[in-house]
């Protein structure tokens, strides 16, 4: 499984890789990109399973991420992930036609990052 | 003029957010306790301290904007970096580079979660935070309205200036 994590924070990444090998989530590669136009580049090229994405980003943020990916059914089996310090109602309710599995809110514990690892993991596409 | 409605007044109720915030992300991302402190207290605390970091993140709720900025000891950021990396305290302090990515990701979860707590049905946008050195030796002075706070007893203080409305009240 592969598993592409985009977020504008260098560490942020890599604690998320941190959590994704402690969870002993199956992934044989884990892609890293800072923003959502560095995500695209890399989904382009390369066959990813599961997306975790934030949303505010420079350059592309999550949601124009997101919202590009719906334009093709290239993407169609891609598990997305959200995860984010904006956890209002409004911007879940922006990104739920959005094709999204899971909305993980910022900050969060590594015991629920786990848990929704474990879940998208099992997840179609993954 | 800002077409977001502000609450009506940015003052206990905003604090009172702030320092549930504040509690959230110092507990889930680093494992720290989170108190409120006056300025008494606060200036007690920070004496002595001979490097202070200053991380603002810029922000607008709806058309709204913002800015919150952090502010707090170099001890204080080494602290939390190790407790995020799940490092041993007595470890080497990291890279600069590192160590401002975190404090700016800090803010970032900080300003994120309150303006969620705040406003529920608003979405809102972050940027990247700048984080620096304060060239000034002495904290003491903060603007008004400063909030005062502990991060495992150890001094923070969070400024919020928005548009079109009043700072957050100072706390104590």
């Amino acid at each position: 499984m592969r598993i592409l994590i985009v977020d504008d924070s260098s560490i942020m990444r890599t604690l998320i890789k941190r959590v994704l090998a402690l969870a002993n989530v199956p992934a044989d590669d884990i892609l890293e990109a800072g923003n959502g136009a560095e995500a695209l580049a890399i989904l382009e090229s390369k066959d990813v399973q599961v997306l975790l994405t934030d949303i505010n980003m420079p350059e592309m943020n999550g949601v124009e991420l997101l919202q590009k990916l719906m334009t093709s059914d290239r993407w169609k089996r891609l598990t997305r992930v959200v995860i984010s310090t904006d956890g209002s109602a409004s911007r879940r309710e922006e990104v739920a036609g959005l094709d999204v599995r899971c909305y993980l809110e910022k900050p969060f514990t590594p015991e629920v990052m786990r848990d929704v690892l474990n879940e998208v993991a099992g997840a179609p596409g993954a | 003029m800002c077409s977001t409605k502000w609450p009506a007044r940015l003052g206990r109720d905003a604090v009172d957010l702030m320092l549930a915030a504040v509690t959230a992300v110092a507990e889930r991302s680093f494992f720290a306790v989170a108190e409120r402190c006056d300025e008494t207290q606060f200036a007690k605390l920070a004496e002595g301290e001979p490097r202070w970091i200053v991380a603002t993140v810029r922000f607008t709720e709806g058309d709204c904007p913002g800015i919150l900025t952090c502010i707090l000891s170099e001890e204080l950021a080494h602290n939390l970096f190790h407790a995020f990396a799940g490092e041993d305290p007595l470890d080497p302090p990291p890279a600069q580079e590192q160590l401002f990515d975190l404090i700016g990701e800090c803010a970032n979860m900080i300003c994120g979660t309150w303006l969620t707590r705040l406003e529920d049905r608003q979405t809102f946008n972050l940027f990247k935070p700048v984080v620096r050195y304060m060239l000034d030796r002495s904290p003491l002075v903060l603007p008004e309205g400063t909030m005062r706070f502990t991060l495992n007893d150890m001094p923070l203080a969070i400024n919020v200036r928005v548009a079109g409305g009043a700072p957050a009240a100072a706390w104590g």
